[in-house]
């Protein structure tokens, strides 16, 4: 079982929403993302150069270089792959952040922020602090929505297939450019579509093996 | 899923179910609330209205919108009476008592003497686009006032795709058949890549088509946006469009001579002969235009039960009077407009263009069919399609129906993988009740008429009147919406017609018209003015602050019930063979603070103001199908199905009411709030409904040339001086003023276009810190994006700060990104940027190009009034990346 991620780029219409439905669904504080939106522009003249548009989030890579380097093991890795963060026990040191050859970790400030600064935290934000607190001065990032998996397979659910134990962002996705599933099963739907469709990973070249795979078209 | 329950204090943790309140799509949704606050939003998955489970990224962040402490939380009046832009208005609570009392007292006696001193307008958006257009246009109607002024949506609205849709498809505006279409020609617009009516639904459907192999090639002066998910993007100078589309035109009948003949027999007006006057040859006695059958060779009425084979060319004589089908005249025109010529004004290489005919004609499979439900239908899986790009321009109607003319030549219109209506049209209603029910029919002439519209009847035009409103739509007869009064010249013409009145009142819902329109002086030189406005909204902006008098709250859309937002006349109804999807705005929230719904406020004020038996019966004849326009003189009926006009009801009431006159008794408020939505299948011959409709639809525009005397007549004598070689009924080149008004090699060789963000299909957007967060992280969205070829050749470098001027002296400064991804003169923008203190995350975000628009006649389409939205500027840095 080792979890992993396609993101179609041929469907995808770069409208945020798995990046905003992210923020929204784990109260992310300000400044904080766990999914973003990479938009560049590719080498050539028009009009052929292109604009390059990446929905990125943490790979869950199968040999992660952040669980490496942290010094108190708060940084680790399931026996699902899902690379998560144990707050309690990082001390904010930022090593990790650096280690990541995609740049997917943040860290969280000490400094309260809101989303209206100087008017104060909105409902949203508080209640927010009781659903999914984060502690301050530690290091954030995906984990493939780590709560709504297991606890949809506690009730015998499929995450990837059933809504309610699939991540946030796949649900969330209006173009069905995402998908979700068991790698290491070659009949599932996600291991189906990365050989059909000649899915690739960003970046094999740093030895990470990473989880995220990206229909380029 | 747990239902949403009664009001109860142990319900702490519920999904209720309502209507997104991101944009006019209107996508159905589920909010979860956690003691009593809105956390989390989701699209349907069993729905087709959206994304089908999915929700675009502005949608998600609507509940952050809910939450904005800056929203307006109770009835404020003006205590600053100095108005105009940058003012502070130092707003002063007061109770709905006084504030409504206070808008009474002032519209009660303009109403009552002369209602066309009480100017209105609304916007259609975000997320209440039919309480603005129906909920407020009747309340404004009601007071007896048709000086409707443009609202937020401002000059991009669509002056001419309205039309067009309306006269082509009866539709608002039109889609691909994404499901089955293979080709797609995009100009000018980004719908199907996050902009448009239909925003996700488009959007969802675009990228399916895409993953299973539909071309779109991309013609725009933009490429970082739809053309970047296209197969090919071909830049293209703004406003040129109508000369790539005409040489299309031309290849396609003169040189390929492969085009849908009997879709232009038997479909359209192509076939109705016309005379050396430009006018339809009729029938002594009826009147009707006259069709000349070549089966037994002589003229028929389009509607003669033995009309077999109508001509499409031809020299015929009628009576004495020499006439040509009019499509004759069509295809002896297009012979000047080859793709030489088209590629020098456009910049379009001329082979492209070449191809480009070739490939459309080619995917079109003209001729063939395909079965769908049991039916067969023409399956033509290619098409041309735009907005913005096309229609908002000084040449717009010639524009956009020249780009309308190509999809007549490929018969696709309302057929498989064609063009459909955006919102279709043609409706059973739900297989238990019959209802809504509606379908297009054969008008006037034999022309196609929607079946359920609003605003003015599109078809016939209206009679030639005036002068005497304010927005000149007396006499703009095949105009619905135009930049007046918010123009330069308004005074000077309202001089020339007389001054009948001055405008004494000002009333709005929703919107930001001095950013929205034009250029915000502009907008100050008319709003200033004007002795009392208020308005309804739901944060302060620049309009308000600067000029309003009285600012009413309006609710959220997550706390309102507004079933206008369901049975929204076209746009929001699913696409193509997409399920009916029905959802309904009900509370997942009670309303906070001192709010009060929408309807209510409306129900309110028209008691006060003794108007509210004729508001009922406006909202009674909509929502029960009598007459859905905005002209309802005719409704002679008097059997009250919803409302009658003694009643007094909430707006809780009026939406319990309409859900149980379109679905059962049993299917009120109540079961909604329970069920959250409902669906049906949508059937194959709703969705093309071409063919089982007895309707023609326009290739000559004879009403174009019928009323030309008379408003030049009228233009002319109060100052106006257009163009009217425009006023030909045959769609022709003309190029758009924004190449005529400076000599080609003018310093100001810059042209400046205003694009749709996908987080930022409204102003509105700005103002939300998720939307900000994202925006700023995206190379584009608040900076002046220029090519870099050109930026080099100008000494500017990524990253400075430039300043942008037009030829009349006006600047505006921002930050400049250097792409390879757009047209080498041309600027974009997402029209941004702003001051207001009650929207404190929007302020000083972005750049607005509207700031450099001007507005008069001149720079207006003669016919259906879109303003030309791009202006000639140059550019230079003022500041470098360095030294900020």
């Amino acid at each position: 079982m080792r979890w992993g991620m396609l993101i179609n780029l041929v469907k995808c219409a770069g409208c945020y929403s798995c990046a905003i439905k992210c923020k929204q669904e784990h109260f992310l504080p300000p400044g904080v993302m766990w999914g973003r939106i990479l938009v560049s522009e590719s080498e050539g003249k028009l009009p052929t150069a292109k604009r390059n548009l990446y929905p990125v989030l943490c790979n869950h890579c199968e040999d992660p270089a952040c669980v490496k380097v942290c010094p108190t093991g708060a940084t680790q890795q399931r026996e699902d792959g899902i690379v998560w963060i144990d707050p309690d026990k990082c001390m904010g040191c930022r090593y990790c952040l650096i280690a990541c050859p995609y740049q997917v970790r943040s860290y969280i400030s000490e400094d309260e922020k809101e989303y209206f600064p100087g008017q104060g935290l909105t409902d949203f934000e508080k209640i927010g602090k009781k659903l999914y607190p984060h502690q301050k001065g530690v290091v954030t990032k995906c984990n493939f929505c780590m709560e709504i998996i297991d606890k949809g397979i506690s009730k015998g659910l499929k995450p990837g297939e059933d809504r309610e134990a699939t991540p946030a962002c796949v649900n969330s996705c209006p173009n069905k450019a995402r998908y979700f599933g068991d790698l290491d099963d070659p009949s599932s739907e996600i291991s189906v579509m990365i050989r059909e469709k000649k899915a690739v990973p960003l970046h094999p070249e740093h030895g990470t093996e990473p989880c995220v795979y990206y229909v380029i078209g | 899923m747990k239902d949403k329950a009664t009001a109860s204090a142990d319900i702490k943790d519920y999904w209720a179910y309502t209507i997104c309140s991101g944009c006019y799509n209107l996508c159905g949704v589920k909010i979860r609330v956690v003691e009593g606050v809105p956390i989390s939003i989701e699209g349907v998955p069993e729905s087709d209205l959206g994304g089908q489970g999915g929700l675009c990224g502005k949608g998600v962040a609507t509940i952050m919108d809910f939450h904005d402490p800056n929203r307006i939380k109770y009835p404020v009046k003006r205590t600053n009476p100095k108005k105009g832009l940058y003012e502070d208005p130092k707003w002063e609570r007061i109770s709905w008592e006084e504030a409504l009392d206070t808008i009474a007292q002032k519209l009660k006696p303009i109403v009552e003497t002369d209602p066309r001193k009480f100017v209105w307008s609304f916007t259609p958006g975000p997320g209440t686009p039919f309480k603005a257009t129906v909920y407020s246009s009747f309340f404004f109607l009601a007071c007896g006032s048709l000086n409707q002024a443009f609202g937020g949506v401002g000059s991009q609205c669509g002056a001419a795709a309205h039309h067009a849709g309306a006269l082509m498809h009866a539709a608002w505006d039109i889609l691909p058949d994404y499901r089955y279409c293979n080709f797609v020609l995009r100009c000018g617009g980004n719908e199907g890549h996050g902009g448009g009516r239909m925003a996700v639904t488009s959007m969802r459907q675009a990228a399916a088509a895409r993953d299973r192999g539909m071309k779109t090639i991309v013609m725009d002066p933009i490429g970082f946006k739809a053309g970047a998910d296209a197969d090919e993007w071909i830049p293209i100078l703004p406003a040129t469009d109508i000369a790539v589309f005409l040489a299309m035109a031309r290849i396609i009948v003169h040189d390929i001579g492969t085009y849908d003949k009997e879709y232009i027999r038997n479909r359209t007006n192509g076939v109705y002969l016309v005379g050396q006057d430009r006018l339809f040859v009729r029938d002594k006695e009826s009147g009707k235009p006259l069709l000349w059958d070549e089966k037994d060779n002589r003229a028929k009425a389009y509607d003669d039960p033995t009309l077999s084979h109508p001509a499409i060319e031809g020299d015929y004589s009628v009576n004495g009077v020499k006439c040509h089908p009019a499509f004759h005249l069509w295809k002896e025109l297009l012979k000047q407009y080859n793709a030489k010529w088209a590629s020098e004004i456009s910049t379009v290489p001329e082979e492209r263009i070449t191809r480009l005919a070739h490939e459309l004609v080619e995917n079109a499979k003209i001729g063939s069919t395909i079965e769908i439900g049991g039916m067969t239908f023409p399956y033509r899986p290619a098409c041309v399609v735009g907005y913005k790009g096309v229609q908002t321009h000084q040449n717009a109607f010639h524009q956009y129906l020249a780009m309308n003319l190509l999809n007549v030549l490929m018969g696709n219109q309302d057929s498989p993988g064609g063009i459909v209506g955006s919102g279709t049209v043609r409706s059973f209603g739900h297989p238990e009740t019959g209802r809504p029910r509606f379908e297009p029919y054969g008008g006037v002439d034999g022309m196609l008429t929607p079946g359920f519209w609003h605003t003015r009847t599109p078809w016939p035009p209206h009679d030639v009147g005036g002068p005497g409103l304010i927005n000149l739509l007396d006499i703009m007869a095949d105009s619905s919406m135009n930049p007046y009064p918010y123009t330069d010249d308004f005074d000077e013409i309202w001089t020339n017609i007389g001054r009948p009145y001055e405008v004494e009142a000002f009333g709005m819902y929703g919107g930001n018209i001095v950013m929205n329109i034009v250029s915000e002086k502009t907008i100050n030189n008319f709003l200033a003015k004007i002795p009392f406005m208020f308005s309804i909204n739901t944060v302060h902006n620049e309009t308000t602050e600067g000029f309003a008098d009285i600012v009413l709250p309006d609710v959220h859309a997550y706390e309102s019930y507004d079933v206008a937002s369901s049975i929204g006349f076209f746009f929001n109804y699913p696409i193509g063979l997409d399920k009916w999807s029905f959802h309904v705005r009900i509370p997942v929230v009670e309303p906070q603070d001192d709010l009060k719904d929408t309807l209510d406020i409306y129900f309110d004020l028209a008691d006060r103001i003794g108007i509210r038996e004729k508001y009922s019966t406006f909202l009674e004849n909509y929502f029960s199908g009598k007459k859905s326009t905005w002209e309802q003189d005719d409704v002679k009926e008097a059997e009250y199905v919803i409302l009658r006009p003694d009643e007094r009801i909430s707006a809780k009431e009026f939406t319990n009411r309409v859900l149980k006159y379109y679905f059962g008794d049993e299917r009120g408020v109540e079961w909604f709030q329970k069920n959250g939505f409902m669906t049906w299948e949508k059937r194959p011959d709703e969705t093309y409904w071409r063919y089982f409709v007895n309707a023609r639809i326009p290739m000559f525009f004879e009403t174009v040339a019928r009323n030309k005397p008379k408003i030049k007549e009228i233009f002319e004598s109060i100052g106006i001086h257009m163009n009217w070689d425009y006023y030909t009924p045959l769609i022709s080149y003309f190029p758009s003023v924004v190449y005529t008004e400076l000599p080609p090699n003018s310093e100001y060789d810059l042209l400046g276009v205003s694009y749709r963000d996908v987080l930022h299909t409204h102003r509105h957007f700005l103002e939300n810190p998720l939307v900000d967060e994202m925006s700023a992280s995206n190379p584009y969205t608040f900076n002046i994006v220029m090519s870099e070829d050109t930026a080099a050749d100008k000494d500017i470098q990524d990253g400075d700060i430039i300043c942008v001027e037009n030829h009349w002296g006006d600047k505006v400064e921002g930050r400049v990104k250097l792409s390879r991804l757009i047209h080498p003169r041309v600027l974009a923008v997402v029209g941004l940027g702003g001051w207001a203190k009650g929207r404190p995350i929007a302020k000083n975000k972005g750049v607005n190009f509207n700031s450099l628009l001007r507005a008069d006649y001149k720079h207006m389409c003669p016919v259906v009034g879109s303003l030309e939205i791009v202006a000639r500027m140059k550019a230079y840095t003022v500041k470098r990346r360095t030294e900020q």
